[in-house]
């Protein structure tokens, strides 16, 4: 598999503010990584490092090409959709298909007709008219045309309602994935893409606190549910956290001896979100 | 099309004040024509009452005719001139503030478009496309009236059949596009100042674009008692007609006598172009050799201005 994106001791500080503290990571090709962590954790700026649109020491490749010194070439290869606010709202749906495909030699124009004929958005509407839903079904369409190697999305779901954010990540699964193409996804809503994920990647105050596969989580990290009395004993055991629910202990381990755990209590692998929270807010605590 | 072409049609679809301000113009000018000629019965003709021009036309010689109506050709041109002059500016201005402050620059830049492409093609429309749109409507503004004139002025036919001589015609749309042309290179630096502003000041760059220059002019003044800069701006702004279209018709005679007094008139405006003269000056090329910085200055700081923290 190849090596798309290579960042090497990446680091940007802001005053200071270091929002990014020497990250290191590897995306290769067909992979769907997230990108996740708190507010101003980093994410952001380690996206628009990707993109070409922030200058950070460190070194940093992208399809082979230094991002912020070659972004005129990057920008044939790679498409990003920011937030879903960012169309401009005079802008007319028909006219954005015809400027998209004049000025971008990767634009399939039936691709994203055929796209937006399955919405209900008009091509004599402007942007203003449409719903949020739809502005983001439109940025899609035109993003999903494009034949390019990596898309990189920056909380593309902000503000939609749960029908919309599903259908977005819908589209994007079985429309535009493919072997050959790859994307880096940040969002805070991290249990909507849980499952389109191949990667996870942990950032907080810009540094990575966790990069593994999906298919690695249960290998490495374990959640334990036990009765209160045997509590202290599964605390013996060295967690990452631990919370009560339902009147139950969980604790979340990494590394851990699995059959020290499964004769606790039930063992089974953690969700982004426990993972998040365990490491995140754990490694603060 | 390639890439500038679609470039400019973008700006044409954001900003419809290019061709609405002076389709405005023009239908306004036709109407107020109209009204004056269905409220008085006829029409005023460069302020000159249809009377007095009757009582002229017998010393009118085909020269002086000619004349007159490039005259009129003229003056139904300054309010486009003018209007481009604000329009320009308003342009300027916003071009590329107002996609920073709609956040639109994003989508702009997920686009394979460089920003020197980008300001080079807002340059392109506030330079070319909008002097251009605003000089067809004036034409289409002046055959309207001139259209009127032929229906009303039925004392003066010899004049009437002199406003449309392909002579004066041809005459002023020749002079108009050398203008056009010189005006792309005159006001190079000055669209460039005000595309670079608003890439760059953090909000309301109208006021940075009318401030600045006038602080600037009256810092000079207090600090050296010298008025040198609001020259040089003053000159820049208007200097474009008398550089490029030499002032003339004073001085021999040619005119029309209204008793003692001669309103002296135009032998024609392309015999009057000084091309060479004005490709000879060397304002003409500081400014352009500025412009061109400025406009460079504007796609560096789109292209970099959040991104070096």
């Amino acid at each position: 598999m190849a090596t798309l994106i290579e960042a090497q001791g990446l680091t940007k500080t802001y005053g200071a503010t270091r929002a990014l503290d020497g990250v290191s990571f590897k995306v290769e090709t067909g992979r769907i990584v997230g990108l996740i962590g708190p507010n101003g954790a980093g994410k952001t700026t380690a996206l628009k490092a990707i993109l070409g649109l922030a200058r950070c020491s460190g070194t940093l490749s992208v399809l082979g090409l230094d991002p912020y010194n070659q972004r005129d070439r990057l920008t044939e290869e790679v498409c990003f959709i920011a937030d879903v606010a960012v169309l401009p709202r005079w802008l007319r749906v028909a006219d954005a298909i015809d400027f998209v495909a004049g000025v971008h030699p990767r634009f399939r124009r039936e691709r994203c007709e055929e796209f937006l004929a399955r919405t209900t958005i008009r091509r004599t509407s402007r942007v203003k008219e449409l719903s949020k839903g739809m502005i983001v079904q439109l940025h899609l369409a035109l993003v999903m045309a494009i034949d390019a190697r990596l898309l990189v999305l920056d909380e593309p779901t902000l503000g939609l309602d749960i029908l919309s954010r599903k259908r977005f990540y819908d589209s994007l699964l079985s429309d535009y994935m493919d072997a050959e193409r790859t994307i880096v996804v940040t969002t805070h809503q991290v249990e909507e893409i849980e499952n389109i994920l191949t990667d996870l990647i942990f950032i907080d105050r810009g540094r990575i606190v966790l990069d593994l596969p999906m298919d690695g989580i249960g290998n490495r990290y374990a959640q334990l549910a036990v009765p209160p009395d045997r509590a202290a004993a599964a605390r013996a055991l060295g967690p990452l956290n631990e919370r009560q629910l339902l009147g139950r202990y969980v604790f979340l381990y990494e590394n851990a001896d699995p059959a020290a755990l499964a004769a606790l209590g039930e063992v089974r692998v953690p969700s982004i979100v426990d993972l998040f929270v365990a490491k995140i807010q754990g490694g603060a605590a | 099309m390639n890439k500038f072409l679609w470039l400019m049609r973008r700006e044409l679809w954001e900003s419809r004040v290019v061709w609405l301000a002076p389709a405005v113009v023009a239908v306004a000018i036709v109407g107020f024509a109209l009204l004056s000629v269905i409220l008085t019965g006829h029409l005023h003709f460069e302020g000159i009452e249809q009377e007095t021009l009757t009582g002229l036309h017998d010393q009118l010689t085909p020269a002086k005719l000619d004349a007159l109506a490039t005259v009129a050709l003229v003056g139904l041109t300054v309010p486009f001139v003018l209007l481009v002059g604000v329009t320009q500016f308003l342009y300027a201005v916003d071009a590329l503030y107002g996609e920073r402050r709609d956040r639109s620059i994003l989508f702009w830049k997920s686009m394979p478009v460089s920003d020197l492409q980008t300001v080079l093609a807002k340059a392109a429309l506030a330079l070319l496309v909008l002097p251009a749109a605003a000089f067809a409507a004036a034409v289409v503004t002046e055959i309207a009236i001139f259209l009127i004139a032929s229906a009303t002025l039925s004392g003066a036919p010899m004049l009437i059949s002199h406003l449309w001589s392909p002579g004066v015609w041809l005459d002023y749309l020749l002079a108009s596009l050398t203008l056009l042309a010189g005006g792309v290179l005159w006001y190079l630096p000055l669209v460039g100042f005000t595309l670079l502003l608003s890439a760059l000041v953090p909000r309301s760059p109208i006021y940075y674009a009318v401030l600045l220059p006038l602080g600037a002019v009256l810092l000079e003044y207090l600090t050296f008692h010298t008025r040198h800069l609001g020259a040089v701006l003053a000159d820049r702004e208007v200097g474009l007609f008398p550089r490029l279209l030499r002032h003339q018709g004073h001085g021999d005679g040619f005119g029309l006598e209204f008793g003692k007094h001669t309103v002296p008139l135009p032998h024609g405006l392309v015999e009057n172009l000084d091309v060479p003269g004005f490709l000879a000056s060397p304002d003409l090329w500081i400014g352009v050799l500025v412009g061109a910085a400025l406009l460079a200055a504007a796609a560096w700081v789109r292209r970099y201005r959040d991104a070096a923290g």
